[in-house]
Parts: C-alpha cells; structure tokens; sequence
C-alpha cells in the first residue's frame, strides 16, 4: 500500500515534471539536471545512452592502462615489507607450488595468486596446511573461471538475440508520445525504486530504533581465539546479521562491543559493509567493552555452554551475543567471559522445543540467532522464533508422527507480548 | 499441508520419475559405463596407459603422453602439459627400470622439471639393498647436483628428495645443512629424518646419529623401519659379540624410554641375532610370554617424573591460557585448599561418568544406584575413596546421596565446570598407587600436554591404573575393565629381552593390550 499512495501523492507534480525534463534531453544537458528526477519518470536506458557512452570510454582507457602496468610478476617488497628472512621463505614457498602443481595437485594458476594469498601462505606453517589452502584456493578460481564463462556466453545469446530482434532505433521518444503511452518505462502509475532507495528506507528504520527499541551487543572481541577462515566467516554472518535485523519490523539497536578496528574480522567486515565507519551508518561500533557503555545488572549473556535456559524474552535486558564462530576451537570461551565478568548467562532452549536429528551439532549461526531473537521478542513464542534453526538438523519429516505425539505435552509458555507480527500476517 | 488427494498425485509421480530414471539408465547406461570406470571407480589413467602400451624404446613414453592427454576422461584436463611429466613418473617409479627410460626420454626431448626430478630421486632412494652401487651413487650426486645449480633456493618437497638420495652416498654429511633448510618453512617428515639417521649410523657416526634421532622425536616424528634397519646392519659389522649385544641393549634401553615399538617388517632380522630360543611370541592378559614363559613386568614412573607431569598437568590441563573457560578462579582457590589437606586414597572415582555409563536420561535414580553399587565393592576392600562431581548430583535421591558422603570423601565442582582434570589432578597428588575409575580415555587431555615426553608419561601412568566401569550387572555388582599387569615397553627379564612389534598395518586389531611381542635371548 505504501508504494502506490505515495506514487499517487505524486501523480499531480507528474506531468510539468516530465516536460521540463524533456527539454533537457533535447539540448543534451544531461549530466547537469536533477538525476534523481528523472529516473524515476524516464525509462532507464533511451534518457542515459550518452552518459553510458562517456562512462565507457572512460573504463575502457582505465583498463587499457591497467594492462600495461599489471603484469603478473609478484613484488616481493609488497608481502615482505622488506623483510629478508620472509622474502627468502617467500620463494621457497613460490617454487613449492610450482612443485605442488608439477606434482598434480590441485594449485590454482599463477595469474589468481594476489599479494594477500602469497601473504596468508606465509604464515602458514606446515606444508599440509599450504596444501588444503592452495586446493581451496583452486576451488575458487574455477568457480570465478565458470562464472566469467556463463557471463560471456550470456552475453552471446543476447546478441544473437538481439540480432534477431532488433529494438526500435528512436532512442530519444518525443514527449508527446512519452506522456500518451501508459506502459511501465513511461508514463505509469508505478514509480521506479531503486536499490538506494530502499536501502535508505531500511536505514532510517534502524535510526528510528536508536533511541526507541531494544539494544543488542554482538560482543567482537574474540578474533585472537579464531583462525583467519573463522574471522572471516564471522564478518560474513555479521553482514547477514545486519541485513536480517533491518529487514525485520521491529529491529534491534545493534552496538558492536569490543571492537578492535585493526583486527582481521574488523577489516574482513569492513569489505562486507564499506560504510560501517560513517557517521550516518546506524550502528554504534564501539572499541570499549559493554561494560562501560550499559549497566551491567541489565546484562545478559548468551552463551551455549551454560547451563540455565531462557524461558521469557526480557524486554528491558541487553542480552550479548558473542561474535564467534567456532569450528576448529570448542572451548566455551564466551562462557569464560561471561564468568570472568561476572554477567547472567542464558541460552536458548533448544533441546525443550526441538527434536534434533543425529549428526549436525546444535551450533546456530550468528543470524540465525538474531533472526529468533526478533522472531521471539515481537511475538514471544518460542516455536515461531525457532523456525529459523535449519530443518536439517533436526529430526526428518518421515518420524514427523513421533514429532508432534511429542510435542503435544510440550504446552507453549505464556509471554508478555504476543501479535504485533500476527497483524501483518493477516 | 498436502490434502490426500494431492499425496496421492505425488506418489505417481514419484514412480513415474522412478520409471524414467530406470528407462534412461537403460539407454544411456552402455555409454556412461565406459566413463565411470574412470570417473567413478578412480582408475588410475596413467597405470591404464601403462598396461596398454608397452615400452621397448623411449618414444613410446610420448604414445603414453598422448594416450592420458587425450582419453575422453580427461575432458576436466585434470591431467595438463604442466603437471603430465611428474604424474607419468609417479607411476614409473614403481618399475625401476620404467623409472630410467622415461627420464632419459624426458632428457632427451625436454628438460625435466624439478618434480619430475625430485621423483626421479625417489626411485633411486627407494630401492633397498646393504651396498648402494656406485654406478647408482655416480646417478644420484649427477641428478642433485644439476638441481642444484640450476636452482638458488629449493623448496622442502625436492629437498626432502634429495636428503634422502644423498644419504645413501658419501656426501651424506651435507644433508645436515638441508635438514636446516627445510625447516625453514616444514617440519621434515619422518622418511627424511629416518634416512639421515640412518646413514649417520652406517658410516659410524654414532653420536651425531643419536643427536638426531632425539630430535626427530622432539618434533613427533616416529621412525621408519629403514632406520632400524641399518641400525641393525651397522650391529652386524661389529663382528665382537660383546660388543653387538651392547649395541643392541642401547637400542632397546632406548625404545623403552621413549616408548618405541619395532617396525613389522624387520622382525625377521632382528630375530637372527639371538639363540636358537629367540622368536616372536604372543603375551597373555597377566603378562606371561608364550615362548620363554617368563612374567613380563611393569614399569613405574620415577618419583622425579611423577611431580614433574603433576605440575605440567595442573599448568597446562588445568589453568591453560585462561581458567575460566574450564573452571573459575575462586573454584580453583578452593580446590588447592582441598588437595593441601588431602589425605592418600586408594581409589578415585569418576562420579558423573560411573552414572551415566549405562546411558543418559535414565533418571538419578539409575546414576545414584550405579555410583552406590561401585562404592559398595570398594568399601567391602576396605579402600579408602575419593569421589569428584558437579553440583547436581547434590539432588539426588536422598538416601543414596547420604550413602555416598557417609563412605567417600567427595569434591563437586559447579554445573558449568569441567570435572575431569580436577579428578586427574587428584588422583595424581594421591600418590603413585591410587587407582582412577573412568571409562574416559582422557585423550583431550594428554593432547593439551603437548610436549612427547609427558604425553608418553601421562600414558604410561594412565594405562596403568585405570579401571573401565563396563556394566553393573543383576546383583548390583560392577564389573571393570582392569589395566594388564605389564607395560608395554621394551623390557630385559633375565637374560631374555621382550620387545613389542607393531602389527602389520592392514590388519585392523582392536586390543586394548598389547600381544605382539618379539621375546630375543641374546646368549
């Protein structure tokens, strides 16, 4: 409904707005008029053909200049920063995946290798361990090898397609005909959306929540206790954290604890969300500890190792979730924390409404385990909440008998708030 | 949710797409099976190739190029112009001969990379034999030389190949500095080390040899039959009997501090240096030998070593880099209080693993009845008892729980504590005698020991005094798993020398005591 009354609120200003425009085109002025204006009310592609063309031309002179200095040999001084002892290392690590490859294993070719790859090699230690990541790493330039081979041969059906085809030449269409023909690309009811459109609709909903809703801790602090794989996940479900509280209706106010910007899982998030460090973004990025930014007695920890389940969502608690994803280390470490610093611990009662299929831990992902907070906090009830932990892991649809006899004496608690999505679901 | 109407279409369905599976299978089969040979079984091309075309003359090494290249199953290109010369020698190595010709070939036509090189080496190395002859000798330092030279530095791969080919020359004593180089980037692998060793022995550099055998073990690398081997060749031209039987028992003093076993495959020669009583021999549960039927014996940890792997316990099991992850500061305050007024025990239970040895979710009132009916068969032994838990185990029943305190001295650690190196702990401070009760293999913790010599001696003494709880039966009695009376460690009784072998690797035996013995009468 939100669209369509806002296009209708527009509908009056529409026309004049499409005639001014017009002019514009006709005496190739483009580039200098109100952009966002014309998007919405012009098709796409016939107003920007020209600026295309220039961007083109543009890109194509960067990468003709690219290809002259870019050749692929390595620059030692980049990796090394002039350290003797690790450029000696370095190529005694070079000729080993060049054996690697002579050997037939699996060594992705010279020409994928990047500064970071030969750098992560180094600080490997054992020749095993160089194997598994050079296997990974051939994995993936095969994978980017195919996805660049299903781009090109797209391309090619288009242009044959095209060639069948062809267009209509007119690029420029005369206002006459633009205001007359009711079609989406011209003049329609509907307005065009674009992605930074909605993500600035999204954003505003989490600056709406800084002051108003609930805080949430994703506590960061454990990138010495994670190898670089695992830091490097964890930036991934951090990004999907952020994308999946957002998206949500009533969001979280989400604060990064603990938050060491030169750390690997900081600068693998930053990839992820380059804006993360402007002033406008909304999320509090803290370097302190949660200790010195809330009350400690409001506190709570949530951690699967302890052992005191979370029966009702507290809507005035701050609960932390500890930012780590452990596949290699299973010691409880964000337990260890919760002890150390003496905060509530809870975690959430897994085993009290699921049945869990054999094989796969009962590990959750960091979104995953946002996405059942906000599930449980707008309806409080914990078998709606838990709908996000994947269906693999738990018992298989054909004892889906057994399930719910099962589940039948397992009465669902009472919560504090209970519709709120139930509405929407109408 | 599916109306039963519309189950019903999705059972035909099913078989329809059932139907054409097999239908397609049927049509498409004879073309795909020749594909799934190689595909799916893993055939290895390159042995095909091998057995298909025959090699009189070193051209027809490139009938064999072109045969893996080309065959339809290398539509991947696994198999490419880079990496073609060291795969074919892979498996040309296996055949010496084959091994000869294709690297002449390879010289002939191109010039050999430097895996194909460093294979090349392999199957001059390979061969077994007392005396390397010199033609092959002249090969090797040829072949390493022109690697050499044509390379400033070298990776640990083709240095590994190298230390080894050189070794068996009379440039062996360079292989030191190449060990140097490749620890560099790799800890050198077993074959490596064995093979220096091995040579330092053969030309009688004892002392540099024993240096080096230390290390290997220092870096968890075990030895390969070929050191024991020449070790034995080297005993051989001793000639003076004395002397080789006190070669031999500084070997065995050796493994049996180190905890070493002897390699299968070179029983037979060792058994050639003792009497005409000497063979190999299966040990029974109480530590009798089949051949000789002498008791073998058990080893015990020196005092020394008892309260050095007590310390390096509690540091590294039980505090680790930071307490609370397996207990907390004022718990561990606590329990030093506990262990400073600890009397000697006997036994040391395991409380929560004796519970739920017969199963989880059973109830407390089956864990209470376990814990009791093991305490009941000690106290009837007039032992004294120590039993360590958590918490919870507070709420168990009440009469039980009261039969628990009243006969053991019990210490519980928090819910969300771990229980186990704290009984660890305690059974070690106890003394030397004290037996443990845990079905536990505790190998999470002998890991986090790091170091081989505690590891083998928190082994050793673990092995020794531990009893598995299998099951309570009917009457309430349990029965254990009680540790063999002997270790199993090289070890002289009398004039007779028992050494244990490891067992062929293909065979899977599942023991929990050692039978294999080799039983060796030096008179």
């Amino acid at each position: 409904m939100f669209v369509i009354s806002k296009s209708i609120n527009r509908i009056g200003t529409f026309g004049s707005n499409v005639l001014k425009k017009c002019v514009f085109v006709d005496s190739d002025k483009i580039l200098s008029c109100h952009v966002g204006l014309l998007k919405r009310s012009f098709p796409y592609k016939t107003c920007f053909t020209k600026v295309s063309d220039i961007s083109n031309s543009n890109t194509t002179s960067a990468q003709s200049g690219d290809e002259q200095s870019g050749d692929h040999t390595v620059k030692y001084v980049n990796i090394t920063k002039g350290n003797k002892e690790l450029e000696h290392k370095l190529k005694i690590l070079m000729l080993e995946v060049e054996v690697l490859r002579q050997q037939g294993d699996l060594v992705p070719p010279n020409t994928f290798f990047k500064d970071e790859h030969w750098g992560h090699l180094l600080s490997l230690q054992t020749r095993t361990s160089r194997r598994k990541y050079l296997s990974f790493l051939f994995k993936l330039s095969k994978k980017k090898e195919n996805e660049k081979a299903k781009k090109l041969e797209r391309q090619r059906e288009k242009k044959e397609f095209l060639a069948l085809n062809p267009k209509e030449t007119n690029d420029i269409v005369s206002i006459e005909e633009h205001a007359t023909k009711y079609e989406l690309q011209y003049n329609s009811l509907f307005l065009r959306f674009f992605d930074t459109k909605i993500n600035n609709f999204y954003n505003k909903k989490l600056i709406d929540a800084i002051p108003f809703e609930q805080k949430l801790v994703i506590d960061c602090g454990y990138d010495q206790d994670m190898t670089s794989r695992e830091n490097r996940n964890c930036a991934k479900q951090l990004m999907f954290l952020f994308a999946e509280n957002r998206m949500h209706s009533d969001p979280f106010d989400i604060h990064y604890a603990n938050y060491n910007k030169e750390s690997e899982i900081a600068t693998a998030l930053l990839k992820y969300i380059p804006t993360l460090y402007d002033s406008d973004f909304p999320t509090s990025v803290h370097e302190k500890s949660y200790l010195d930014v809330f009350p400690k007695e409001k506190l709570i920890y949530l951690t699967p190792h302890c052992r005191q389940e979370m029966e009702i969502f507290d809507h005035d608690a701050v609960y932390i979730i500890g930012g780590i994803v452990d596949k290699v280390n299973n010691e409880p470490l964000s337990l260890a924390k919760a002890k150390k610093e003496g905060i509530k611990m809870l975690k959430f009662p897994l085993d009290k409404y699921l049945l869990w299929g054999a094989g796969s831990g009962k590990s959750l992902t960091l979104n995953q385990c946002v996405a059942i907070l906000l599930d449980l906090r707008t309806t409080g009830n914990w078998e709606y909440a838990l709908r996000h932990v994947p269906r693999r892991k738990l018992l298989s649809i054909e004892n889906n008998k057994d399930i719910s006899q099962f589940k039948k004496d397992k009465t669902p608690i009472q919560f504090k708030r209970q519709y709120r999505i139930q509405k929407s679901n109408k | 949710m599916y109306s039963s109407g519309g189950r019903h279409k999705i059972n035909v369905l099913f078989k329809l797409i059932k139907q054409n599976v097999n239908y397609s299978k049927s049509v498409w089969g004879a073309k795909k099976d020749a594909f799934r040979d190689y595909a799916e079984k893993k055939v290895d091309l390159v042995s095909e190739a091998l057995k298909v075309i025959t090699i009189d003359k070193p051209n027809d090494w490139s009938k064999v190029q072109e045969f893996v290249l080309n065959h339809q199953s290398n539509h991947s290109k696994k198999y490419n112009l880079a990496n073609i010369d060291a795969v074919i020698m892979k498996c040309a190595i296996n055949n010496n001969h084959h091994a000869d010709s294709y690297f002449t070939y390879l010289q002939e036509n191109k010039k050999p990379n430097l895996a194909t090189t460093g294979l090349y080496l392999k199957s001059l190395y390979s061969e077994k034999t007392e005396d390397v002859p010199s033609e092959r000798q002249d090969r090797i330092l040829e072949v390493c030389d022109g690697i050499c030279k044509s390379f400033p530095v070298l990776d640990s791969i083709s240095l590994e190949s190298i230390v080894c080919a050189l070794s068996l020359t009379e440039k062996w004593k360079g292989t030191i500095e190449l060990l140097k180089e490749i620890k560099l980037t790799t800890v050198p692998s077993a074959q490596a080390y064995s093979y220096v060793v091995s040579a330092a022995f053969l030309n009688n550099h004892e002392e540099l040899a024993w240096e080096l055998f230390i290390q290997m073990l220092q870096d968890n690398r075990n030895p390969t039959s070929i050191l024991y081997d020449s070790y034995l060749i080297m005993v051989k031209n001793l000639k003076c009997k004395n002397k080789i039987k006190e070669a031999l028992e500084k070997l065995f003093q050796f493994m049996k501090e180190n905890s070493l076993f002897w390699p299968y495959n070179v029983v037979k020669e060792l058994i050639s240096f003792g009497n005409n009583r000497s063979s190999t021999s299966t040990v029974n549960f109480s530590g009798r030998c089949s051949c000789c039927k002498n008791n073998l014996s058990k080893f015990e940890l020196t005092n020394e070593e008892f309260s050095d792997l007590k310390k390096v316990f509690l540091e590294k099991a039980i505090i680790g880099k930071d307490i609370f992850r397996k207990s907390d500061a004022t718990e561990m305050e606590h329990f030093k209080e506990f262990i400073k007024g600890m009397s000697k025990f006997d036994v040391a239970l395991d409380g929560l693993n004796i519970a739920y040895s017969s199963g989880l979710n059973k109830g407390s009132k089956v864990y209470s009845n376990q814990a009791t009916s093991v305490i009941k068969y000690f106290v009837e032994r007039n032992k004294s008892i120590l039993l360590l838990g958590r918490f919870h185990m507070a709420r168990w029943p009440r009469n039980t729980w009261n039969y628990i305190n009243d006969n053991a001295t019990v210490f519980l650690t928090k819910d969300i504590s771990q229980d186990d190196p704290y009984l660890l702990y305690c059974t070690l401070n106890s003394g030397p005698d004290t037996i443990l009760v845990s079905k536990d293999l505790m190998r999470g913790h002998k890991f986090l020991l790091k170091e081989r010599k505690y590891k083998m001696l928190f082994e050793r003494w673990l092995s020794q005094r531990q009893y598995q709880l299998l099951t309570v039966n009917s009457a309430n009695k349990p029965i254990f798993r009680i540790p063999p009376q002997y270790s199993p460690v090289a070890q002289k009784s009398g004039k007779t020398w028992h050494i244990p072998y490891a067992t062929e690797p293909t065979q899977n035996v599942n023991e929990h005591f050692q039978k294999t013995w080799i039983c060796l009468n030096l008179d």
